[in-house]
């Protein structure tokens, strides 16, 4: 299966469309645009999960990774367009950045392609799905209750960051002024 | 022609090296955040390759097992980071990271 034709070509098109997308994540000024090739970035990991028979992980990068996440960050880009700010770095920083990033790709695929894995078969499971679950609740119950909980506190705490201050001003400023200031993107237009 | 556990690991070290290179090269933070979600994609993409090609019959899709925390971990990450960033332009005005050592301080001082 991994030498089908289709397989191989699937995988390099969708590795090709997935590193495009990865540079324009880095290089995009635009930071709605840089956020809808974030979710173009999830889609594509997510077709390459598939590849690897994982079925569920494909479900939960699509609904998470290229649903959820980049609208949140889509939306942040939205809420802060008009903030000031400046470019990336200059030329030779860029090319100094550059160089670091290569090292660090040249290391550790020298390192990846040349190891030696101990490579075991692959039993043939029709989908991942039953045997995922079943792990998740037996083996790894412990992890998983953990996530719940960082879930629950990032919750908890990006509700608290988001309207700390508001409580104390929308007080002093009256309910008029209360109103127009409510959403971050008011609070930082008025600013 | 074959694609192997390899193929997948050297895209995912690419993936991981570009999301350092927009750690180190950008200034708006939302683009920080986006580099170290495309680093975490990539932890969570060889994970996956290393559930299907290193399947241990003693611990079955530990590799997807860990890659669903993953995945949960960045969503958090996502969603707090998110939350610091309106806070922070609230606070300063401004989008870029340099010089955020004292937010707390520049919001005490009345500058939000």
């Amino acid at each position: 299966m991994m030498s089908d034709p289709l397989y191989v070509i699937t995988f390099y098109l969708v590795g090709g469309l997935l590193l495009a997308a990865a540079v324009a994540v880095v290089t995009v000024r635009d930071m709605g645009q840089a956020a809808l090739a974030l979710s173009a970035t999830f889609g594509l990991s997510g077709a390459l999960y598939l590849l690897l028979n994982a079925e569920f992980l494909f479900g939960l990068q699509l609904l998470l990774g290229a649903g959820a996440m980049a609208l949140l960050i889509a939306f942040a880009a939205r809420a802060t367009r008009r903030a000031h700010g400046t470019p990336d770095l200059r030329r030779g920083l860029r090319l100094l950045a550059g160089a670091v990033a290569a090292l660090a790709l040249g290391a550790l695929g020298a390192v990846l392609a040349g190891a030696r894995w101990a490579a075991s078969g692959w039993p043939g499971l029709g989908t991942t799905t039953r045997e995922l679950a079943h792990q998740l609740v037996s083996r790894y119950s412990a992890p998983f209750g953990t996530t719940a909980l960082l879930l629950l506190a990032a919750l908890v705490g990006a509700t608290l960051l988001t309207r700390e201050e508001e409580v104390p001003r929308a007080a002093a400023a009256g309910p008029g002024r209360a109103r127009r200031g409510r959403g971050p993107g008011a609070r930082h237009r008025r600013s | 022609m074959q694609v192997g556990l390899a193929h997948f690991l050297v895209l995912s070290a690419a993936l991981l090296s570009l999301g350092l290179y927009g750690l180190l090269v950008r200034r708006h933070v939302l683009a920080l955040l986006m580099s170290a979600e495309l680093m975490l994609g990539a932890a969570a993409l060889a994970l996956v390759a290393f559930a299907r090609f290193a399947y241990e019959p003693a611990r079955p899709l530990a590799g997807q097992a860990v890659a669903v925390f993953v995945i949960a971990a960045a969503v958090a990450h996502a969603v707090v980071g998110t939350a610091m960033v309106l806070c922070l332009v609230h606070q300063r005005g401004s989008v870029n990271w340099d010089g955020v050592t004292h937010a707390p301080a520049a919001a005490r001082d009345g500058t939000g």
